[in-house]
């Protein structure tokens, strides 16, 4: 909290302070505006100075998230600060600006001005002349690219760099190269929307025509004077770093701007709008999101491009609307020159590229846009902030398009918002520092960043992660958000290897202390009073007396005195050693116990060789010793149409086997000698695998009967728990549970699609849920070469809190080595079992559903009969009444669970979050990981009940609804053209779009039923981070690397090569690259590779000569070779699943095709590519405001 | 010739070795016409004959060529005795004449013993099914018994073996590469046809016989994975019963072990009959304790549940005796089917459920072995004793034999009391009588021995007045087929002739057997017992006896004193009296599984064994004269004695009090007293030479007077002396006082008296 009331506060202050100076520099239009524009532009400047974000700057200093928001002025700042302008005068004065003209385009200065931080100020005098253009271009021009820059790559450190110094820093980055390819996304936001802002003023001066004119002019000139930019800058700076709103405000203003030019097409309107909305924005920025100011104003520079950040506009469809000849994508949009201009202007460097690429992307928005033209239309060719970022890609990218002859991209790929860029810096910022859990004011590490956290009262981010970190205080405001309030935990997640390690307590007989109302463990967020006699709990407020044997004298400032011997008290995340209350049975070491097929199928495609090898790899290290938890006892049967268990007993010579042939009331043929030591049995239980192979190697059985191996482990485990894995290679015909083959492609895309989704009968779920009782989770290995029913079978590991793998059509050869991995992964990561997990919340809200694969018999308790460290578990929170934004909400994560060595424990994650009335705050710290992952969670829950199609669509629209309520409320100041993007959800279009490709979601009659459900439940307990990459696999490029990666470090951290997006584009024929999702990895290599990589990595000299079957990379003593194992090794380590090496060599393996299927950003799957999908979605969040523009205003400012 | 010798040369004796004329005369003799057959007599001089037999071709008799039959060597004709159809002789028989006869036709093969050309395909089948809820002692001692056992069988024989406690366990004997065993839920009934699934047996069993292309290996059929030739699996064998383990589940100190004995024998049966159908085999099973879980259950799992007694079942307070009764009889039925005998073997001191097993053991002619525990000799030497050989190394054990009885038309069959089955073969010969197993004039045994002897029972059906031709004899046949150790079928074939005698014929009553009449009412008695209450069948039993008394008597008339009896019926009465009293029909201080034992016993036993049950020998040591037999009575107890007592069930050395004492003071090993410790070694020897031949070996007891375990004695003597018959006037009385207030010999034979003279009864 106190981080972020001082943010908000600051701002404010800030901007009065500031603000009352600003507003000066702002003529009376900014009167309105000013204030709020102004003090961000102050802030910005001041930031700049002193990083004012202090905090924050400090905190998130490359975070382009609510820090960087902040210091991005553009997107963070954009979307609060835009409401908020709005608020302030800002918003109203600026609609009626717009209604005129002139006001319109000063306002737009203004707020441009303002955002772009002092740049603007400066700018202010600078706009008039056409110097200013020019500079407003090369600003753009710059600020795209320092945007770019600062956004892109380092969006993060960008913004840190970018807010104090972007506006300078940012002409010179910019100068060097027009770094918009590299960052062009998020910077352009801000760069553009300078440009755009100035191109704006100096339009708006002089008529919207003129504007228009002028900007193209500017955007021509601009190209040129990127100096001016700076100066721009500076003037901005002056002007006010609300450039970052301004540049919000900006790119607004220049989407009006250009709309406004447009406008003077369709004049008044799209100016009004385009202009009402900057200042709006700038206002509301101010108002709303004093913090997200100050980013602005750190981001002074970016605002332009920020507006990204906060929102990003794409001026797609307003083009159209103006005319034909504003591309959409630009801002301009070709429709009017001044659309046109305004993205030259911008983009100067590239203008002419850019224009180009306008021009030839005109077409192409055109066509996309000309729907939305007519919505559009009267708003003027405002264009989405996206437009900015695309504005600014197209800009940019049109140069590269160009170079590239794909007219295709309508917009340039390089100028949408790109995860490369915004994981990479986040990258860079947590490389260099920890994140200290308690501090609100940083943003969350991303997912996909691999940072080490300290643990100050909140729980690690590997265990918990919210949706957002600023809870609206009301349903109200929630609804508002679209977004959902949810929590990914992940309860046992692995801890980096330099992160401090878990605490147990162990309270005695007594066990750990609780709420005596609600239950609730004692934690941080507890307050002594009475002088240490009572406790008031934060999840219920009762207040407890305290036991005599924890009492403890509070000090001064009212804390215990022994706090430092009290780690449940300092830390988010504890455990507690529990006394036999806990207890549902005694505790005892797990059991793992593997069943393994030996039918026909099994034998013939190698799995049985192979499962056995893999299992003893698993379970011994090179040296015999287990590498099981200590007590851990294994068990081992076969089945085929009868269930064979081993006596593996240490006394005896050989192990004996029984066979259980009653399967339709099947039961554990022994006591002893089932469950073993590894260690004492270890000679006789590889001699019993072993010989396996050649046991069954006759057997010409097919059926498999699984249901009963599951019932009699489940007899077997009654007492204990522990985990059963199961390698099942068909569909099970025989005995009990046995079932029908059901799936039929006819079904595929009907309504009855979705039965193949559900079970087909009870069976497995109460085998189950018996299961769970016995504290027996299951995992299923599958290996069929035909319809297994994976939505049936897999129950068992589903409810069970198990896994399921799938390998069809097996082949040892090909997938042996990831079947191996996956044993080993099974086995050896961190594991707990016989649990019961509960979320409790504070007073005010409430658990409404959970999502993961798990077993509830009531509504608050998970019951979860195994769990591991790659588990995570949804829980959709709703209020339960209004919440006090004067205290944090709070939440515990109680888990109650045997660990694998037989201890019982009860883990606690606290996490306790500010809340907030502001929707502005809701978005800036919103986490669109976490969002995604949830999402993700509860589209498969309806996917049972909905057509796949419908679901897609529900997601798609979700993420619409989320964009424009962001747009409607935050950002409404902007012109409706305009594609807005909250900072943090800048990315939501790419990865829903990643969602709606990922197999689980995706149609085409490639997937079928087994694989759909296998891939949804995986996806229903797959962690945050997992999921990241899940989405949008990763893939870096190998083939030139120096000598900094592929290093392990001290802290066994190992620098990666420069992330590339994942597009077939992105691909050079003379290049390698790898790319992972978690669950596969590839190395692609170019058809010109250069052989001496070849050789390097494989010791072969052409491509054909290289064996595409090979699994693994060769042990070369080549640098390269080294480098590659150590990345894969590195990747893996980071990963829930075992994931195999692919090869795919250019147009000769057949991988390929898997291959392409992982590059999202490219039309594939079903599904449209990236760019085409941006437009869309902002083609839909325009009909969304503009059909229910209202809604704007409500909510909210009401609030307010 | 006398009884023995005819027992010796035929195996049989009657109780009535001439019979009376007529029907209603033949009900007067009180006691049946019946006989005691041993079809596989142990004979030196047998004829073995390598040809196959010839046979009347009437198609309802069947009877076989046999010295009674009228030969005409002229016509090449004989007359079966039978049926009197006039069978010619088969070609080979050509050369026939009254000089030269086949050996069938000869007067003194009354008994004759074919081979025939037939031979088994399958060697005789041992299935162990052992039980592992035993004490480790127990459990090792059982192992190495099992172990020794195998090399104890032919080298071809089929071995399988079945391991059960809380689960039964197949053990499939022919998987090389490690020890594999099918397993069954203790708990649950399988039903054949399930357990023929489960082992994978199922389409073997369905298949028919597919002919063998020479040269190939048989394909393997169900049975070669579970029951192998000894000489291929003895190693796997013995390594699998030496690693076998104790049932490893836990047992509350609470409560009994679970033991699913009931499905081990549903799955052993289910085995055999799913793999070798109507093949000679046996399944022996090796219990230590009571059925505790499953069918077959004879009692719960937990202590407080007591095995049932006789007086629980008397009060039908037993839970599960009727359903355990059923459910063991239906594996009897299934496995006398199939012709697999059950054998069993208790090392419990407690009981076993052998009451409700018994029909198991019964109906297939197996064999039951009660002792103590596997450690005991009493197990250890039966069980070898049942691997006994003969000179030509084949085992003493028929198999799957059917005993077919046929006579002469006077005469009709009544039904069997033994150890059998019906064959369920009605032919002219079947009575309208039943005694014992009836309706039928074949009975099915699945396994015999030398030993096994049958009660047959017989009615005259001749009518008053249809006068015999004096001198006219009638006839029966046994015809005995089975499956010889060595494979071989075998057809012994005994013949035998008896005359008719008119009712009051003297003869009748001189050709009086009275201990076979003894025993053979013993059986019925046994056999009522089983079924009716047991004072019903003493009542039975007295009432037959008083007639017998009033019939064969000689007497006047209300004067008790004049009562005599002939010497060949004079110790009739005092058979009955003990009789009555012993454990056969007594259950006072037996348990339902001894009883259970003690009848199954009696049914096998020949005349001489089952008299000696009925009525044990007591044999007197002392220094004055050779050692001689002494009555059974209480009398008989005097302190410078050593007694031998043999009931056949246990034989026990009593030494009286002044013997005890000086045994006690250790004179038999100082010098000069020789002659007392040969005292005390004479009964030691023959007691061994009585365990020779006695299976299953008797328990044998050793003790002293006033020694706890005289009450083993005391218990079989006549209580002539009790406590409450101690003299008047202070007298001491003579011998040892019994506590009992059962009625002496003396008071009996009084009461007899009266009765069997009083006119009306």
């Amino acid at each position: 909290m106190s981080n972020y009331p001082p943010q908000q506060q600051q701002p404010r202050p800030y901007y009065q302070g500031q603000g009352q100076p600003p507003p000066p520099q702002h003529p009376g239009q900014q009167s309105p505006y000013g204030v709020p524009v102004n003090p961000q532009q102050q802030q910005y400047q001041q930031q700049p100075l002193k990083p004012p974000g202090g905090p924050y700057g400090n905190v998130r200093p490359g975070g382009p998230q609510p820090g960087h928001q902040a210091i991005r002025p553009g997107p963070g700042q954009l979307a609060p600060g835009v409401r908020p302008m709005p608020p302030g005068a800002g918003g109203p004065p600026a609609r009626p600006t717009n209604g005129t003209p002139p006001h319109q385009q000063q306002q737009q200065q203004q707020q441009q001005h303002s955002y772009t931080g002092g740049r603007p100020v400066g700018p202010p005098g600078a706009r008039p002349p056409t110097g200013v253009r020019p500079s407003i271009q090369q600003g753009r021009t710059d600020v795209p690219l320092q945007a770019g820059m600062a956004t892109i790559s380092p969006h993060h450190p960008n913004p840190a760099h970018a807010q104090t110094p972007t506006p300078i820093t940012t002409p010179a980055t910019q100068p060097q190269s027009p770094p918009r390819p590299q960052l062009p996304s998020f910077p352009h936001n801000a760069a553009p929307a300078p440009g755009q802002q100035q191109s704006y003023q100096q339009q708006q001066h002089p008529a919207y025509a003129q504007q228009q004119h002028q900007q193209q002019q500017q955007q021509q000139q601009q190209p040129t004077p990127p100096l001016a930019n700076q100066q721009v800058a500076g003037g901005i700076n002056g002007l006010n770093a609300q450039m970052s709103a301004m540049s919000v405000g900006a790119n607004n203003a220049v989407n009006t701007p250009g709309y406004s030019q447009v406008p003077s097409q369709g004049p008044p309107m799209q100016s009004e709008a385009a202009k009402p909305k900057a200042g709006a924005r700038a206002k509301r920025v101010f108002a709303s999101d004093p913090s997200a100011p100050p980013p602005s104003s750190g981001m002074a520079p970016p605002p332009p491009a920020i507006p990204q950040p906060g929102m990003e506009t794409q001026n797609y469809g307003q083009q159209s609307n103006q005319g034909p000849a504003l591309q959409q994508a630009g801002y301009a949009q070709h429709q009017q020159p001044d659309a046109s201009y305004q993205q030259q202007q911008q983009q100067p460097p590239y203008m002419a590229q850019q224009q180009q690429q306008h021009q030839h992307q005109q077409p192409h928005l055109v066509h996309q846009q000309q729907p939305h033209l007519a919505h559009q239309q009267p708003h003027l060719a405002q264009q989405q902030q996206y437009g900015q970022q695309p504005m600014n890609q197209s800009q940019q990218f049109r140069p590269q398009a160009p170079a590239q002859p794909a007219p295709r991209p309508r917009i340039d790929p390089d100028q949408i918002p790109s995860p490369v860029a915004v994981q990479e810096a986040d990258q860079e910022e947590w490389d260099h520092k920890p994140f200290v859990t308690s501090l609100r004011t940083s943003p969350t590490p991303l997912a996909s960043s691999d940072f080490m956290a300290i643990d100050g009262g909140n729980c690690n981010p590997r265990f918990f992660r919210m949706t957002t970190y600023n809870l609206p205080n009301t349903e109200d405001l929630l609804n508002t958000s679209q977004l959902p309030m949810g929590l990914v935990i992940q309860p046992l997640a692995q801890l980096r290897v330099d992160e401090a390690p878990i605490e147990t307590v162990d309270f005695g007989d007594a066990g750990p202390a609780r709420c005596r109302r609600c239950n609730a463990y004692i934690n941080p967020y507890m307050i002594f009073t009475n002088g240490g006699q009572r406790f008031v709990c934060n999840m219920c407020l009762f207040e407890n007396d305290v036991e005599p044997g924890y009492f403890c004298n509070l000090d001064m400032n009212g804390r215990r005195c022994d706090l430092d011997q009290r780690p449940e008290l300092r830390n988010g995340t504890i455990e507690f050693a529990v006394p036999k209350e806990y207890w549902n049975k005694t505790p005892a070491a797990a059991a793992y116990v593997f069943a393994i097929d030996v039918s026909w199928n099994s034998v013939q495609s190698g799995m049985l060789h192979r499962c056995v090898t893999g299992i003893k790899e698993a379970i011994w290290d090179h040296n015999g010793v287990s590498k099981l938890a200590p007590g851990a006892q294994i068990g081992f049967l076969t089945y085929d149409k009868n269930v064979h268990f081993y006596n593996l007993s240490p006394t005896l010579e050989q192990a004996q086997m029984m066979v259980v042939p009653d399967v339709s009331d099947v039961f554990v043929p022994l006591s002893d000698g089932f469950l073993v030591d590894p260690q004492t049995s270890q000679s006789l239980v590889e001699s019993m695998l072993d010989m396996l192979p050649q046991l069954f190697a006759e057997n010409k059985t097919t059926e498999a009967v699984i249901g009963a191996v599951v019932q009699s482990v489940r007899m077997a485990l009654e007492s204990r728990g522990g985990k059963l894995v199961v390698f099942q290679t068909a569909l099970p015909t025989f005995g009990p549970g046995a079932l029908r083959h059901r799936d039929e492609l006819k079904l595929y895309g009907t309504e009855k699609e979705k039965t193949l989704y559900a079970p087909q009968d009870d069976f497995y779920k109460k085998l189950a849920e018996s299961c769970v009782d016995a504290g027996l989770s299951i995992d299923l290995f599958l290996f069929p070469n035909a319809y297994v029913d994976v939505a049936t079978l897999g129950c068992l590991s589903s409810i069970t809190g198990g896994e399921t793998h799938m390998f069809t059509n097996f082949n040892a050869d090909r997938d042996g080595v990831k079947l191996a991995g996956e044993i080993n992964r099974l086995v050896t990561r961190p594991f707990g079992f016989n649990a019961l997990m509960r979320v409790r919340c504070s007073t005010g809200l409430r658990v409404a559903e959970h999502f993961g694969n798990f077993h509830m018999k009531n509504s608050t308790d998970l019951e979860i009969a195994g769990l591991d460290s790659e588990k995570a578990y949804g829980v959709l929170v709703k209020h339960d009444g209004k919440l006090d934004e004067k205290t944090e909400a709070s939440f515990q994560v109680a888990l109650l669970y045997t660990t694998a060595d037989g201890r019982r424990r009860v883990r606690v994650h606290n996490f306790s979050t500010p809340v907030t009335t502001l929707l502005g705050n809701v978005f800036r710290w919103a986490d669109m990981d976490t969002t995604i992952n949830f999402l993700s969670k509860g589209a498969i829950a309806q996917a049972l009940s909905k057509p796949l199609n419908e679901v897609r669509e529900a997601l798609t629209d979700k993420c619409v609804k989320i964009l424009s309520s962001y747009r409607r409320n935050c950002a409404s100041s902007t012109a409706p053209g305009q594609l807005i993007l909250p900072e943090s959800f800048k990315l939501f279009p790419l990865y829903t779009l990643s969602l709606l490709k990922s197999k689980t979601l995706r149609g085409g009659r490639d997937i079928n039923s087994d694989l759909r459900v296998y891939q949804m439940r995986m996806l229903k307990s797959m962690g945050v981070s997992e999921s990241i990459v899940f989405f949008y696999p990763r893939m870096i490029a190998v083939h030139s690397m120096d000598e900094r990666v592929g290093v392990m470090d001290a802290n066994g951290r190992v620098f990666l090569p420069q992330l590339v997006r994942v597009s077939y584009a992105r691909l050079s024929p003379s290049g390698a690259y790898m790319l992972e999702n978690g669950q596969r990895l590839f190395l692609w290599l170019g058809r010109e590779i250069h052989p001496q990589f070849l050789q390097d990595v494989f010791g072969v000299q052409t491509l054909d000569e290289l064996d595409s079957s090979l699994r693994f990379l060769p042990e070369l003593d080549t640098q390269t070779s080294s480098q590659l194992r150590m990345i894969r090794t590195y990747m893996q380590a980071q990963r829930a699943r075992y994931m195999d090496l692919t090869i795919v060599r250019q147009g000769k393996d057949q991988a390929e095709l898997d291959f392409s299927n992982l590059l999202v950003e490219d039309k594939n799957n079903e599904a449209m590519s990236y760019v085409d999908y941006l437009p869309t979605i902002h083609r839909m969040i325009q009909t969304e405001v503009t059909t229910r523009p209202h809604e704007v205003h409500t909510g909210i400012w009401s609030h307010r | 010739m006398n009884f023995e010798e005819i027992e010796d040369q035929d195996g049989i004796r009657f109780s009535f070795n001439a019979w009376p004329a007529s029907r209603i005369e033949a009900t007067r003799t009180v006691v049946p016409i019946a006989a005691l057959y041993t079809p596989l007599k142990e004979r030196e001089d047998l004829p073995l004959i390598y040809y196959e037999p010839v046979t009347c071709k009437q198609h309802t008799c069947g009877a076989i060529l046999n010295p009674y039959c009228q030969i005409d060597p002229r016509g090449k004709l004989w007359i079966c005795p039978f049926c009197l159809h006039r069978n010619q002789f088969p070609t080979h028989y050509r050369d026939i004449s009254n000089t030269n006869l086949p050996a069938e036709l000869l007067a003194k093969h009354t008994t004759i013993e074919y081979t025939l050309a037939r031979s088994a395909q399958i060697p005789p089948i041992f299935l162990y099914v052992v039980d592992t809820c035993i004490d480790d002692d127990d459990l090792k001692a059982l192992k190495d018994s099992l172990v020794v056992s195998l090399s104890l069988l032919p080298p071809q024989a089929l071995v399988g073996l079945i391991t059960y406690g809380t689960m039964t366990q197949v053990h499939e004997l022919g998987y090389g590469e490690c020890p594999k065993s099918y397993v069954f839920r203790g708990s649950k009934d399988y039903s054949c046809k399930q357990i023929q699934e489960m082992l994978g047996l199922t389409a073997l069993a369905n298949r028919p016989q597919q002919p063998v292309r020479p040269g190939q290996p048989a394909p393997p059929t169900g049975g070669s994975r579970f029951l192998l030739p000894v000489q291929q699996c003895e190693y796997n064998l013995s390594s699998i019963l030496e690693q076998l383990q104790r049932d490893p589940w836990p047992v509350a100190t609470d409560k009994r072990a679970q033991r699913c004995t009931g499905v081990a024998m549903s799955v052993a049966v289910g085995l055999l009959e799913a793999t070798f159908q109507n093949t000679g085999g046996r399944i022996m099973l090796f219990v230590g304790g009571a059925c505790s879980e499953g069918p077959g259950m004879v009692v719960g799992t937990d202590f407080k549940e007591r095995l049932r007694s006789h007086h629980d079942i008397e009060k039908e307070d037993v839970k599960h005796y009727k359903k355990a009764s059923k459910f063991y009889e239906g594996l009897a039925k299934r496995a006398s089917t199939n012709g697999h005998a059950i054998d069993i073997f208790a090392g419990c001191l407690d009981q076993v459920g052998l009451l409700e097993m018994r029909s198991m053991v019964n109906s297939t002619a197996g064999t039951m072995v009660l002792s103590d525990s596997f450690t005991t000799s009493i197990f250890k030497q039966s069980f070898q004793k049942m691997f006994e050989k003969d000179a030509e190394g084949n085992l003493k054990m028929g198999f799957n034999a059917t005993l077919a009885v046929q006579t002469t038309k006077e005469l009709k069959i009544c039904g069997l009391i033994g150890h059998a089955v019906s064959a369920d073969k009605k032919t002219a010969s079947v009575g309208e009588t039943e005694i014992g197993i009836g309706n039928t004039s074949a009975w099915k045994m699945c396994a015999v021995s030398p030993k096994t002897t049958n009660g047959i029972y017989f009615e005259v059906v001749n009518q008053q007045g249809q006068t015999l031709q004096p001198g006219s004899r009638g006839l029966i046949q046994f015809v005995t087929h089975y499956q010889h150790s060595s494979g071989h079928f075998k057809l012994r074939v005994t013949t035998v002739a008896r005359s008719w005698a008119e009712g009051n014929s003297p003869i009748i009553a001189q050709s009086f057997d009275q201990e076979t009449a003894a025993v053979l009412m013993a059986r019925i008695a046994v056999f009522k017992a089983e079924i009716d209450d047991g004072p019903d069948v003493l009542r039975w039993l007295d009432r037959m006896l008083i007639r017998l008394c009033q019939k064969f008597g000689d007497y006047r008339k209300d004067e008790p004193q004049s009562f005599r009896l002939n010497d060949n019926f004079s110790i009739y009465p005092q058979f009955m009296f003990h009789l009555r009293r012993s454990q056969f029909l007594q259950v006072f201080n037996s348990s339902p599984d001894e009883t259970a034992y003690n009848r199954h016993i009696l049914n096998r036993e020949d005349v001489n064994n089952s008299l000696i049950m009925i009525q044990p020998t007591l044999m007197s040591y002392g220094f004055d004269g050779e050692p001689q037999p002494v009555l059974l009575d209480s009398v008989s107890i005097k302190p410078d004695t050593v007694l031998l007592l043999d009931t056949f069930f246990y034989i026990l050395i009593f030494h009286g009090e002044t013997i005890a004492a000086w045994r006690k003071a250790g004179y038999q090993d100082q010098e000069g007293y020789e002659n007392f410790k040969e005292l005390l070694e004479a009964p030691v020897v023959n007691s061994q030479e009585l365990l020779v031949e006695r299976f299953p070996i008797p328990r044998y007891i050793v003790c002293d007077q006033g020694g706890s375990q005289q009450r083993f004695l005391l218990a079989k003597l006549n209580p002539s002396t009790t406590h409450a018959s101690g003299g008047q006037y202070g007298n001491a009385p003579q011998g040892q006082a019994i506590f009992t207030d059962d009625v002496s010999l003396q008071v009996f034979m009084e009461h007899l008296k009266k009765l069997a003279v009083a006119g009306t009864s």
